[in-house]
Formats: C-alpha cells, structure tokens, sequence
C-alpha cells in the first residue's frame, strides 16, 4: 500500500498545493514564456508620405506602405527644418536567441516632428519589450536612453513618435528592449543620413 | 475508547469507484491526444520556432507511450514527465486551442497515471515529480529552439 512522503500529509492539503503549485506555474509560464511563440503584424504609413517637399529636396524618403489617395502639399512654414531621414541603421540580432531585421530611421515630417520608424521590421516577440533609443551604438544604456513606448508589432512597418525636445545628437542606435529580463532583443546603429 | 478513522482522498474514492481500465486509459489517452495536438500546431502555425518546438512536444509524447515496460519508479515518472510537458507545452501556447487542449490533455493523462498509481498501491509521488520536473524540460526546449531557430 501506498507508504509514500504524501500520505503522511492530509489529501485536502496535498492536492490543494499540486493543483495550486501546477496552476500557477502554467500561468507563470504563459506569461513569461509564450510572448516567444506569439508574432504580430502591423502595416502603419510612413511619417514622410505626404511630405512632397523632403521628396523634391533629393532627401531620401521611404514610400508609403499604404497606397491612400493623392494628398494636396501642406504649406511648410519658411523657417521650419526640412522634413526627411536624419537617420538610418540597420536592425541586427540583438544577444544570442534574439534575432532582429529590417531598417531602423529617424524622420522628420512637414510638421516637425520627429518618429522612429523600422521598415521590413521583424525581431523576436518576448515580453516586456520596449522601443529605445540609447546613447550606446551597440545596445541599450540605461543612462541617457529615451523610451518611445512598448513594442506594437513583431513584424511590419512601424513609427514611434519621438516626443519633442529630445536632443537626438546624443543619440547612437534604436534597440528593441525586454525590461522584465534586462535583455536587447534587436540593435540598430544609427548614423547620420546622406 | 476513541476510534480514529481517515477519510480517503478523492483520488481514493476515484481508483476505487472507476473501473480498473480508466486509469491506463486516460493517461494512454492525453498523451496521445496531446501528442496529436502538438502534430496539428506544428502543421498548421507558420513560425518556424513554434513548429520546431510542438514538433519537439509531440515527439516526447509519442516516446512516452512507447515506454511500456520500466522498472516500477521509471514508468510512473516518465508518464508524469509526458504529461507535464504537454502541460506546460500547451500553457506556452495558449494563445491556441489546440494550446489549451494540449494543457488539458496533460491534465488528464496525469490524473490517468494517478489513478493506475493508486490502483497498484504504489505511491503518485514519482508521477508528480516527473510532472514538475517537465516545467524544466520544457524551458530548457524553448531555450533550445531558441537559440538554434532564427526567428
């Protein structure tokens, strides 16, 4: 007959620990672990498709994913900086397990305003990630770094409002973040754009 | 004079209520459902890694139940082994539904092996260490694939 470590323990307390102990590890697992198995897709507009001045400037301009109707030209203050690509870097594997591709660029619409955007993005899902820019060519540097938010997609063509007053000189490469393990997932090095 | 009596557990009163085929059955059972589970995720999901890995889940299972013969501690646990990791497997891939049967069928081929267990007399706690012990092996896969399947 059964002489086992658990039939010296009452049932209602043994099979409340396994089912509790069974429980919560499953759920432990499905939020740390299944993010890994998990891809997402989104298609968002570059900041630079309406902007027929950065195009006529000779300014590299990445097309708009979204074929959309034929817009008028904005009026573009005189004395408000050119709109286009200030930056561009590749989106490399960030440590090893973590694979990244596509194009990393930081444009400047007619408005202004400033956005990350990755292009044929894709990098490996996971959880708590974030969308950095760091002051670290090679990947994330606590000090210094500007959050732009949480990761919206795996995969696509993706912008990220870079908020205003952020002084970009010191900026060295936009990494796709996990906070929760302290891990890069993806690295792109931005250099200047010519 | 007192007389001292125990209330047996549920799964006692189970292995003694139900017939002697159901244990064997169900835990012979969720595995191979679990094992052809995990088959139609790695045929029907298109990510390379979740393919590899349901591929690796259902490859255990199968193993598992071609495991007939065992010294008495190894099968016990070998069976638990299987059921926890189509257990855990599936709560990784709970985004699925197939996810979600694989964690049921994990469920009920532990409760199947429990039961035999019970039935034989021999203590379930060799099936529930092989239970728990799955959570490691089935991280150590995900890292695994990981780390050899780009993605």
């Amino acid at each position: 007959m059964m002489n086992g470590p658990l039939s010296r323990v009452p049932w209602y307390v043994s099979t409340a620990a396994v089912a509790a102990a069974a429980l919560g590890s499953a759920v432990l697992v499905n939020v740390l672990v299944s993010p890994y198995f998990e891809r997402t897709f989104l298609d968002e507009a570059s900041p630079l498709a309406d902007a027929p001045s950065a195009q006529s400037a000779g300014t590299p301009v990445t097309a708009a994913m979204d074929a959309g109707t034929p817009q008028p030209p904005v009026p573009t203050p005189p004395d408000a900086p050119a709109a286009g690509v200030l930056f561009r870097g590749e989106v490399r594997d960030g440590e090893p397990g973590h694979n990244g591709d596509g194009t990393a660029l930081i444009i400047r619409d007619d408005s202004g305003a400033l956005f990350l955007r990755f292009e044929e993005f894709s990098v490996t899902n996971g959880p708590d990630l974030f969308v950095i820019l760091s002051t670290d060519p090679n990947g994330y540097a606590g000090e210094g770094a500007i959050n732009l938010g949480g990761l919206k997609a795996t995969d696509g063509n993706i912008n990220y409002e870079i908020p205003a007053g952020v002084d970009l000189s010191a900026i060295r490469s936009a990494v796709i973040w996990c906070r929760a393990f302290d891990v890069d997932f993806a690295v792109a090095t931005l250099e200047p754009a010519t | 004079m007192s007389v001292q009596t125990t209330v047996p557990s549920p799964l006692a009163r189970v292995a003694d209520a139900t017939p002697p085929w159901l244990g064997p059955a169900l835990s012979l059972g969720g595995r191979a459902a679990g094992a052809a589970l995990a088959i139609s995720i790695a045929g029907n999901e298109t990510y390379d890694r979740t393919q590899i890995y349901a591929v690796g889940v259902a490859l255990l299972a199968v193993a598992s139940l071609l495991i007939v013969r065992a010294p008495w501690l190894l099968l016990p646990l070998a069976e638990g082994a299987a059921a926890g990791v189509l257990f855990f497997s599936g709560a990784m891939l709970w985004s699925l539904t197939a996810g979600m049967l694989m964690s049921v069928a994990g469920v009920a081929a532990l409760a199947g092996t429990l039961l035999k267990q019970r039935r034989a007399g021999h203590d379930p706690l060799p099936a529930l260490v092989g239970f728990f012990g799955a959570l490691g092996l089935s991280i150590a896969w995900v890292i695994v694939v990981a780390l050899a399947v780009e993605g």
